[in-house]
């Protein structure tokens, strides 16, 4: 280590303390949708998780969302917006589902929120959030995936499934698989499709659904989630190196852009840590960019070249 | 004359601290350190601060005040000597870090120069070496650094007690360079220790 001890300096360079990295300053494009009832198990005062139950998928869009209101900065969700029989009551319910789909910094909801829009060459939804695994388990259910074309959401509205509760994947050291209250969190998946959108015949069972209790603060018995007969597949990469991996190479592409092409590799960091803003992953992403490994070998992948010194977008 | 003594007010009440988000667990940066010291270094006098008396937690957050309040001394200054809002976008306060599992907070980044500024009040004398005297100050900058993926730092230090003898107070500011290896085995230790701790996977 080197000290270098200066003098103080004759005139100190005017300074300002920037705000907190702040997301929340986006304006929400899905602003009526985060007014409905929420089904966060941490928002529940009364009531309870849909579970077991036959729904009809009345709409499904991408919005932001704040966990209403529980962390600092929105992200990206996908909307699910249900009609089902409330067993309790044999009526007519709604109910809103919010599935967790990363990052704003990857991807923003389109205007009329039926397709997440790419930011900086992000390819593809991170593959273990809720909303991957909640489009994973309508797959997996024989949904076409040709039918999202090029990623239109709305090809869901009108499914008719029945859905279940299944344990969230644990996703490495910052996602433990449990809400903050300690309960198992769980996500609602479909188990099976009774009608596709597209589909006139009407089979669907009716009632059959049932809504578990809400997690009560305070008790000691961790809720257990219910089990099934299928669930969704398991995502592919559940510590998430490889979504971090992609995140990264997309603000890379994003700094080779401001900076015409061409990028030496001690300018990266600053020229991508407001890209990074609010990112919760913004240390480990600012190091695999710092990385002449990383550098090295996944430009042959998202386009560009690395000569020990400098990145260049491939031609 | 009449004196009438008001009420003791805490420095923690007269320093205005900007609230920010701190992710609970152990797994901080400074407590990772201050468990190296109290098992290694210090062994016995670096007790986890919720092992702590009321009264040494008192104590202890005194102490630390004085360093909020150095920092927004230095920051108003800086902001009054120039033009304030239009270096805005230079000195940043980046929030709370995460790097394998372990948070961070440090003081300022300088976007201009990607340099770490870190801030420092303390009441040891300003005679002794920052190696080995003030360890613990080295880990904690090279931990920023290596979150921030920086090789320097300003360390903008106030001896309020000077060297002891004819100084009276002193404001020193430093500027570190560290290798990388010195960066990625600091790291290696902070991780090693939080892992053995069961603080990280």
């Amino acid at each position: 280590m080197a000290i270098q001890k200066k003098a103080p300096p004759a005139s100190a360079r005017p300074a300002q303390r920037a705000a907190a990295p702040a997301g929340a300053a986006r304006p929400n494009s899905h602003g009526a949708v985060q007014q409905y009832a929420s089904l966060n198990p941490e928002d529940y005062t009364q009531g309870g998780l849909l579970d077991d139950v036959d729904v009809t998928v009345a709409s499904a869009r991408f919005c932001e969302w704040d966990y209403n209101g529980s962390i600092d900065h929105p992200v990206l969700a996908l909307c699910v917006s249900i009609d089902y029989t409330d067993p309790a009551t044999g009526k007519p319910a709604q109910a809103d589902q919010y599935y967790s789909a990363g990052e704003l910094s990857r991807f923003i909801p389109s205007d009329d929120g039926t397709h997440a829009v790419a930011v900086a060459g992000a390819k593809g939804l991170a593959g273990g959030t809720n909303a991957a695994l909640f489009l994973q388990s309508v797959i997996d259910q024989g949904f076409p995936v040709d039918r999202f074309g090029d990623g239109d959401v709305s090809a869901l509205d009108g499914l008719v499934a029945h859905i279940n509760r299944v344990a969230q994947p644990k996703r490495g050291a910052q996602i433990t698989g449990k809400t903050q209250s300690g309960y198992d969190a769980t996500v609602a998946l479909v188990t099976k499709i009774h009608r596709m959108p597209w589909e006139t015949a009407s089979t669907v069972p009716k009632g059959g659904g049932r809504l578990s209790p809400a997690p009560s603060r305070g008790t000691s018995t961790a809720r257990s989630a219910p089990t099934t007969s299928r669930t969704a597949a398991p995502p592919q990469d559940p510590s998430g190196d490889a979504d971090m991996r992609e995140e990264a190479a997309g603000i890379l592409l994003a700094v080779l852009q401001n900076k015409g092409g061409k990028v030496i590799k001690t300018s990266i960091p600053p020229g991508s840590f407001k890209l990074l803003a609010g990112n919760p992953n913004r240390s480990e992403i600012l190091n695999l960019l710092a990385d002449d490994e990383f550098l090295g070998e996944a430009g042959a992948d998202y386009g560009w070249e690395f000569d020990g010194q400098t990145v260049s977008a491939s031609a | 004359m009449k004196v009438v003594e008001l009420d003791p007010e805490n420095l923690e009440s007269l320093a205005v601290r900007q609230g920010g988000y701190r992710s609970p667990g152990p797994a901080h940066v400074s407590n990772v350190i201050r468990s190296i010291e109290n098992a290694v270094l210090k062994p016995g006098q670096r007790r986890p601060y919720d092992e702590l008396t009321k009264d040494e937690k008192r104590r202890m957050g005194n102490y630390t005040s004085g360093g909020w309040a150095w920092e927004e001394i230095i920051r108003e200054g800086i902001v009054r000597a120039g033009g304030g809002p239009l270096y805005g976008d230079r000195f940043i306060s980046p929030g709370e870090l995460t790097l394998d599992g372990i948070h961070g907070t440090p003081d300022w980044l300088d976007a201009a120069d990607w340099c770490l500024e870190e801030f420092k009040c303390t009441w040891r004398s300003s005679s002794r070496p920052l190696d080995p005297d003030f360890w613990h100050w080295l880990v904690q900058i090279k931990a920023y650094c290596k979150m921030l993926t920086c090789q320097w730092a300003r360390l903008r230090v106030f001896y309020v007690n000077g060297d002891y003898r004819e100084s009276g107070p002193q404001y020193r500011p430093y500027r570190l360079e560290f290798t990388k290896l010195e960066i990625d085995d600091n790291w290696k230790m902070l991780t090693g220790h939080a892992r053995s701790k069961g603080w990280i996977k």
